[in-house]
């Protein structure tokens, strides 16, 4: 007769993949066969959201009677205070770490990313905020770990020089997915450094999302422009963010080389004061399934230019502009609740209640009104 | 549309579409192995009784697009009918599930694994073993190690 203490251990294991961590801490009492395929489940993510839960921890990983810490593939820390003694004596006993995350990293220096990069090899997904760590632990990190695939500095202030691009092309050739705060990145500013600093990112080739906030017009500009007949940095590009930087001046020419070289995006984020509508209409064409479009300091779109990639891009779910681009009037569907989810930021609250501002973002719900809608005629 | 042949444990037979049974991969690789056949195909793990309800599943699902996405972890969502077709005593539920681990057919596996971490949810260690009538076998000595080891994820 069957019954559930007679499933073969992987199916257990199977139903736990199901269950959230409390879940798990039950099942493993429940008796031997439980414990056999739960614990490693219970164990495998380590969240760390308090001080106390860290000491537990630490405990249980010195005092334990098997090495628990070798379940572990997943680390992450939101608590305050989380240091590199607590890292030390954590990350010791966690060789098979894959992925660490950290969002209050303020007091993990390199001398955590050093310990990293030394005993987790197999490290694929690296997220810091706010952390001290430079250049040279990214160098180390990207010589010791050879499967990075995820990598997220976010409030980093010591990534402060474009060598970190060259440090990147030269050891985490697996990157696929990088998010950088270049802000302290002074040097970008400098034409041939920013050069220089696109030539190395364009190393990366694997790269399917590429997010740099707060970069330099000259850099984001070589960054789109360096598309050329016979040479595609970034093929395989799914998500390319250089939004949240000074205005741009990339031009209609180049943005369209750029989305008609690279048809696997799904999201785009740029600000550019010069495209028009001959940008639109490319995105429709080029890339009909697109979900993601925020194009800011752009004034020269149409209505009618707006609408028809709307119609075109049935999978589109979000769409950001600035102020100043699309009035609220040209658009009666969102007028009607404008205050709801999907308007944000008219120009004043007053004339948002008056239906006098500009359409910002535009999400499922307003696409759709307006793909229900009816067709644009023409200009 | 080709119809398949499906011998149970207990001898019986079911003459079900290609297709159908395609779902499961064991037979369609068998399939793809011996080519066009006549006879059955013996399956000697699983009962008349359990082959009826695979089958039921695979039917109502014959349409499904193949997914190996494996992204959905951790979560309980199951699609009415199929929580309807779940609704089945234990023994028969732990049989699909076994079923499906043989046959090799994931969606159904899955379905199965997901309802029973359903029955688990939410209940302390002691809950589970009289729900499922399990023995504990550890020592007094032993669960309170595994309490101590364990503490850090108590009531999160």
């Amino acid at each position: 007769m069957s019954s559930l203490n007679h499933l073969p251990l992987e199916i257990l294991s199977l139903i736990g993949k199901h269950l959230q961590p409390w879940d798990l801490y039950e099942c493993s009492l429940v008796n031997k066969r439980f414990y056999t395929a739960t614990n490693p489940l219970l164990w495998r993510t380590l969240e760390l959201f308090d001080a106390e839960t860290l000491q537990k921890v630490i405990t249980s990983l010195v005092d334990a009677r098997d090495s628990l810490g070798r379940h572990v593939r997943d680390l992450v820390t939101y608590c305050d205070g989380f240091n590199d003694n607590d890292f030390l004596l954590l990350i010791k006993h966690l060789p098979h770490l894959v992925s660490f995350t950290s969002e209050a990293a303020d007091n993990l220096t390199d001398n955590s990313l050093h310990r990293l990069a030394h005993y987790c090899p197999n490290l694929t997904t690296l997220y810091l905020r706010l952390s001290p760590v430079s250049l040279p632990s990214i160098i180390s990190l990207s010589q010791h770990c050879h499967q990075l695939r995820d990598v997220c500095l976010d409030a980093c202030p010591n990534i402060s020089s474009s060598d970190f691009f060259s440090a990147l092309a030269h050891g985490a050739m697996t990157l696929e997915r990088l998010q950088v705060d270049v802000s302290q990145m002074l040097d970008l500013r400098e034409p041939r450094i920013a050069d220089k600093a696109v030539l190395d990112l364009a190393v990366l080739d694997r790269l399917t999302e590429l997010c740099l906030w707060y970069a330099p017009n000259a850099f984001s500009e070589r960054i789109i422009t360096l598309t050329t007949t016979d040479h595609i940095p970034w093929p395989h590009l799914k998500d390319i963010d250089l939004s949240e930087s000074s205005y741009t001046h990339l031009t209609d020419r180049q943005f369209v080389a750029f989305i008609q070289s690279h048809p696997d995006l799904t999201s785009i984020a740029l600000n550019s004061s010069l495209l028009t509508n001959t940008s639109l209409h490319a995105i429709a064409i080029y890339l009909p399934s697109v979900s993601s479009i925020t194009l800011l300091s752009c004034r020269h779109f149409t209505h009618l230019a707006v609408r028809r990639l709307i119609r075109n891009c049935p999978r589109l779910t979000s769409f950001f502009l600035s102020e100043g681009c699309l009035w609220i009037e040209h658009f009666p569907e969102m007028r009607e609740a404008p205050f709801k989810m999907g308007l944000i930021a008219t120009t004043t609250t007053a004339a948002a209640t008056s239906g006098h501002g500009y359409v910002t973002a535009m999400y499922t719900d307003d696409l759709q009104q307006i793909r229900l809608g009816p067709e644009p005629g023409d200009e | 549309m080709s119809n398949v042949r499906l011998l149970s444990s207990d001898n019986e037979e079911f003459v079900v579409q290609k297709e159908v049974a395609e779902r499961s991969v064991l037979i369609k690789n068998m399939l793809e192995d011996v080519g066009e056949t006549d006879s059955a195909i013996p399956l000697p793990n699983v009962t008349a009784k359990v082959l009826k309800k695979v089958i039921e599943w695979c039917d109502h699902h014959s349409s499904d697009p193949v997914t190996t996405d494996e992204t959905e972890r951790r979560t309980t969502d199951i699609d009415e009918w199929d929580q309807k077709f779940m609704e089945v005593d234990q023994e028969t539920l732990f049989d699909i599930i076994l079923a499906a681990n043989y046959l090799d057919i994931k969606p159904l596996l899955d379905v199965g694994c997901k309802t029973v971490a359903n029955m688990i949810k939410g209940k302390t260690a002691e809950e589970i073993r009289k729900i499922f009538n399990i023995v504990n076998d550890f020592t007094p000595e032993e669960e309170a190690q595994i309490r101590k080891e364990n503490e850090w994820a108590e009531d999160r």
